[in-house]
């Protein structure tokens, strides 16, 4: 196991030194002077001279780059070109809420899409199975776009058993967590549903069965165990994709997240944010993948095995 | 139902879905009948009537003309960008399967970088930096793209070389170009037309998302995520606008993923019983 560890972690490292890469590169790619851009035609040479100074763009090229892995080391990425903030400080006071967020909306889409998709795996073809297929695939086609505001619509608008927006107590999480987990739920089952199939054609399901177990357990114990195995990779990804900010959920409920936080930077111009949120957002999703490698590797032994 | 009307099923909706809101793209002019950028402040919000079957937006323009309008901006920019990645990923994907090596270990560490990425933020952030139009919005959504189908291609590419019919053609003097291009591809271009169509269905959702949030496609061009933007703001009063936007793009995702799972488990029989 610790070799298995030890590949994956190794196999991080030229990921990150791209990741950081491009993380830089991203403000070079703006066409045009991003001096002008941020500060427009009026401003005067010398306020474009100290802006272009203290974002170190008077240095060559090489140079800018070896200073933003040096400031990286210590922890610093830059400032607010507007707030005059750390941005690392920003990211800080944004990220609780994103977790919060999406660690709900994970449960929520486990609570919904394990139980169905294996009540589906475990009898295809049944009107329980139709139900769950015609679930996932509807699902699966429901843009946050669209499933947010009908939310809003329905329990905040009519019914008024929600807010309608912004972080308050917990009963402002429900709607945002719901309008993420629906399709997220929709993914699960349908994973659940063919991993439960294949797995019920296996041969110790066939020797649990004869050693005479009742369905119950032949399902719950051996079947499911093993059907969840694929489950863990499904949503160790969509947590990391949860967890850098879901820019278009956090906008309509107004949810002060990482996705958020981005957007008004892009908004703005506050390009170091930019590159901040980039680079933060890459590397939670990098690191939230490769804890779900180590999990799949743990769950799946022969996963490790092959490798090592 | 039974295992083999499953996937025609499937594909005979997804097909039908696809194709009816591809046929009203294409005569969006003759069904649309408005100017869905027409402007008619006297008639703002209007239910849903005769003259405007899903009434009028803030502004009184039509909103049934907009769907129209807004299925071309759909069709077009995933059409596009799809069509760029899956092209890309093959070349690089075909390249970096062939050669092996350290081309393949190269290629590979680029494709993870930009896998470490989540593809939307990626594009988010690439369309903010290059500035929105439709053209920075297909090049930003092609570049983060083309990875998956690189993936996919290569491995099986890795898969085919080493068939036995490939080998033949090598021995009988067939050049690389020619191993790749007329015995290796048209064995993978059902899996990939089956990504493509995955895709599709991806990038429309992404599309209308950027769009949403002011940096898709351009404010003046009709597109369904613009009309979900605006149709936001007058929910409580008018929330039509919402619900037409919000049901169409659904309805073309929908026929492309019915579309993609019918087709893969016509050209991926080794996947038939996931479901």
């Amino acid at each position: 196991m610790s070799g298995y560890i030890l590949k994956r972690f190794l196999a991080l490292i030229p990921v990150l030194l791209g990741v950081g890469t491009i993380s830089f590169l991203l403000v070079h790619f703006i066409p045009g002077d991003p001096v002008d851009l941020i500060l427009g035609d009026r401003a005067s040479l010398e306020d474009k001279a100290n802006l272009r100074a203290s974002l170190n763009l008077d240095q060559p090229l090489t140079t800018q780059y070896l200073t933003y892995w040096k400031g990286l080391f210590q922890g610093d990425m830059g400032q607010s070109l507007r707030t005059h903030r750390p941005v690392a400080a920003l990211i800080q006071e944004r990220f609780p809420a994103t977790f919060e967020l999406a660690l709900s909306a994970v449960v929520l889409a486990l609570l919904i899409g394990v139980p169905a998709g294996a009540l589906a795996g475990a009898k295809p073809y049944s009107t329980a199975d139709m139900t769950g297929l015609g679930y996932g695939i509807l699902g699966i086609s429901l843009p946050a776009i669209f499933l947010a505001p009908v939310l809003i619509y329905v329990f905040s608008m009519k019914l008024d058993w929600f807010p309608v927006s912004e972080r308050s107590g917990w009963d402002s999480l429900v709607l945002p967590a719901l309008s993420l987990a629906v399709p997220l739920s929709a993914v699960i089952l349908r994973i659940c549903r063919a991993s439960m199939l294949e797995v019920t054609g296996e041969d110790y399901i066939r020797t649990a069965r004869s050693k005479g177990l009742s369905e119950r357990k032949v399902y719950l114990v051996h079947a499911l165990r093993n059907a969840l195995i694929p489950v863990i990779t499904i949503v160790g990804l969509q947590l990391g994709a949860l967890l850098t900010g879901t820019v278009i959920t956090e906008t309509i409920f107004d949810w002060p997240g990482i996705g958020t936080l981005l957007l008004s930077a892009i908004q703005q111009r506050d390009y170091p944010v930019v590159q901040g949120c980039v680079l933060f957002i890459a590397v939670i999703y990098v690191t939230v993948n490769f804890l779900t490698d180590l999990a799949y590797g743990f769950a799946n032994p022969r996963i490790r095995l092959q490798d090592s | 139902m039974n295992m083999k009307r499953g996937p025609k099923i499937f594909i005979f909706f997804g097909t039908l879905i696809v194709g009816a809101l591809f046929f009203m793209a294409l005569f969006a002019p003759i069904l649309a009948g408005m100017d869905p950028n027409e402007m008619d402040l006297k008639n703002r919000l209007i239910p849903p009537s005769f003259t405007h079957p899903f009434g009028t937006d803030e502004n009184g323009s039509d909103v049934f003309s907009k769907i129209v309008y807004g299925a071309r901006v759909s069709l077009m920019v995933a059409g596009s960008v799809v069509f760029l990645s899956a092209s890309l990923g093959l070349l690089i994907g075909s390249f970096a399967g062939y050669k092996g090596g350290w081309v393949d270990l190269t290629l590979m560490r680029l494709i993870d970088v930009v896998y470490a990425f989540p593809g939307f933020l990626l594009a988010l952030s690439l369309v903010a930096v290059l500035g929105p139009s439709l053209k920075n919005l297909i090049i930003a959504m092609s570049l983060t793209g083309w990875a998956s189908f690189a993936r996919l291609v290569r491995g099986e590419v890795l898969y085919l070389r080493q068939k036995e019919y490939v080998l033949s053609s090598r021995a009988l003097g067939a050049n690389p170009l020619r191993e790749i291009v007329f015995h290796i591809w048209p064995n993978l271009f059902g899996i990939l037309f089956v990504q493509a169509t995955f895709a599709m269905a991806g990038v429309i959702i992404a599309e209308s998302g950027l769009s949403f949030l002011g940096l898709g496609v351009p404010a003046t061009t009709p597109s369904w995520g613009a009309l979900l933007s605006s149709g936001r703001k007058v929910l409580f009063d008018a929330p039509y606008v919402s619900l037409s936007a919000g049901i169409s793009i659904m309805v073309l995702v929908l026929g492309f993923n019915l579309l993609g799972d019918g087709l893969r488990d016509v050209f991926d029989p080794r996947r038939q019983l996931k479901g």
